[in-house]
């Protein structure tokens, strides 16, 4: 597992919000934008899937992902489609959403946390590393870099974003990190 | 101390299910059933009825024309569908409160059970194995022992939590050991206290020790298996136990599933879930 070392430290306190009203709630497959500072965004029950953060603190201007699986092509045969469960797809329309926003390539912040694996040594699907190559992949081509990652293990994980400050909090039943 | 007993004793004092729900999926389960006398049995629950024609015009199943009618709801989807709208009406509500212990939110438990139900029967389309229908309704009903068991043992649970992530040891083990029981076998215990048929009651019994189950109901009991590891795997119905369980290595190497349709299994298994709350969910039926 990978992770920044940091506790949240200050603001710790008030950040997440214990307040549920404030949160807007990603769900499995779905993405949100905002510009409003008063909005913290928030995706639950990361397991193999990944949740992107995005954030421009000049602009002001954050998103959340929340990616089930690594490609559209092959998976989504039959199904309707609903991009954003994708990495390769969903990416993507997050990035294009907060540029449309005014977020610019320069000034964005991506951080990444989920990519866990089941408790059996076996692993045998490989969602969640499949899950992060993709990602780099994606942010190679457009020229982005991860800025904070909390990869791997075998817990859920929990990840919150300030449109405010941009901070990226992910949190384990373990424990609460900064991204 | 929490112990087996106290669990067992919960189950007694649940409310029991309604008897011609009982009835019904025990006539539903009859390959040779009468339409007539299955028409009868259900016109007797008035709510029961509505509940069976709202599933049956729910948009999951696209019927072009409105179905009015049971018999008519009947031949369009079959026994499997209307066994597992009985079910949701019976277990529903129930399935849709805050399950204590395992710290799950309102609709979380109902939610994972519309998951794996729809992941069991995709895996059963895609492994050729038991029709998909019945795969559906086992899945439907795995984890309804969280709801007696996370009660009773609430105090437990942390203990349990500790057991099984620190010793890494699968959740159901670490309830065994510290309650005497698993949630498995309690929802097994309410199923067969509510009267339900042996086909249910096993599956819900071995799911996670799938080579357990008695041999006639094990294809079913393996599809389910692989069902709930995978639908844990990616997040869906996962409370404090955190999909915190072993996989049967010989269930995935005999189901010979490939990384590709593992993959658009949950496609289809999340691409179908909204319309299977709809279905199977009570908030728009009443």
């Amino acid at each position: 597992m990978s992770s920044s070392p940091t506790q949240a430290g200050i603001g710790a306190a008030t950040f997440p919000p214990t307040d549920r009203s404030q949160l807007q709630i990603v769900g499995i497959s779905e993405f949100k934008v905002s510009n409003d500072p008063n909005d913290v965004l928030v995706t639950y029950s990361l397991g193999s899937c990944i949740g992107v953060t995005v954030h421009d603190p000049i602009a002001g201007v954050g998103g959340l992902i929340h990616c089930m699986l690594p490609l559209s092509k092959g998976a989504r045969e039959g199904s309707a489609p609903k991009p954003a469960m994708f990495v390769d797809t969903g990416v993507i329309l997050l990035l294009n959403a907060v540029f449309d926003l005014g977020a610019t390539r320069q000034n964005l912040v991506v951080k990444v946390a989920g990519a866990g694996s089941p408790m059996d040594q076996c692993n045998r699907f490989r969602i969640g590393e499949r899950n992060i190559v993709i990602l780099r992949k994606i942010l190679w081509k457009n020229e982005l870099m991860l800025a904070g990652e909390h990869t791997g293990g075998t817990r859920p994980k929990t990840v919150f974003l300030s449109i405010a400050t941009g901070q990226a909090v992910v949190r384990t039943p373990e424990e609460q990190t900064n991204l | 101390m929490t112990n087996r007993d106290q669990v067992l004793e919960a189950v007694q004092q649940l409310p029991p299910i309604p008897v011609d729900a009982c009835e019904l999926v025990r006539l539903l389960q009859d390959p040779e059933v009468d339409p007539a006398e299955l028409e009868r049995a259900i016109s007797l629950n008035p709510a029961l009825t509505t509940h069976v024609l709202a599933t049956a015009n729910s948009a999951i199943f696209g019927a072009r024309a409105e179905i009015s009618t049971v018999r008519r709801a009947w031949l369009q989807l079959g026994s499997g569908r209307i066994q597992a709208a009985v079910m949701s009406a019976m277990v529903g509500p129930m399935a849709c409160e805050p399950v204590e212990g395992y710290s799950l939110p309102g609709d979380a438990l109902w939610e994972g059970a519309l998951a794996i139900a729809l992941a069991t029967e995709e895996l059963a389309l895609k492994t050729g194995g038991p029709p998909p229908n019945e795969a559906f309704t086992a899945g439907l009903l795995v984890d309804i022992g969280k709801t007696v068991f996370g009660q009773v043992a609430q105090t437990k649970m942390s203990e349990i939590a500790d057991l099984a992530f620190g010793g890494n040891i699968s959740f159901e083990k670490a309830e065994e050991q510290l309650v005497g029981i698993n949630h498995a076998e309690a929802g097994a215990i309410m199923l067969e206290a509510w009267g339900l048929p042996e086909s249910i009651i096993q599956v819900v019994r071995w799911h996670h020790e799938p080579e357990m189950c008695p041999e006639e109901f094990r294809p079913i009991a393996e599809l389910v298996h692989a069902a709930q590891y995978l639908c844990g795997m990616v997040g869906l119905g996962n409370g404090e136990d955190g999909n915190y369980y072993a996989s049967s290595e010989a269930v995935f190497n005999r189901l010979g599933l490939s990384p590709d349709a593992i993959e658009n299994c949950l496609c289809q298994t999340l691409s179908k879930l909204d319309l299977a709350r709809e279905a199977f969910g009570l908030e728009k039926k009443s």
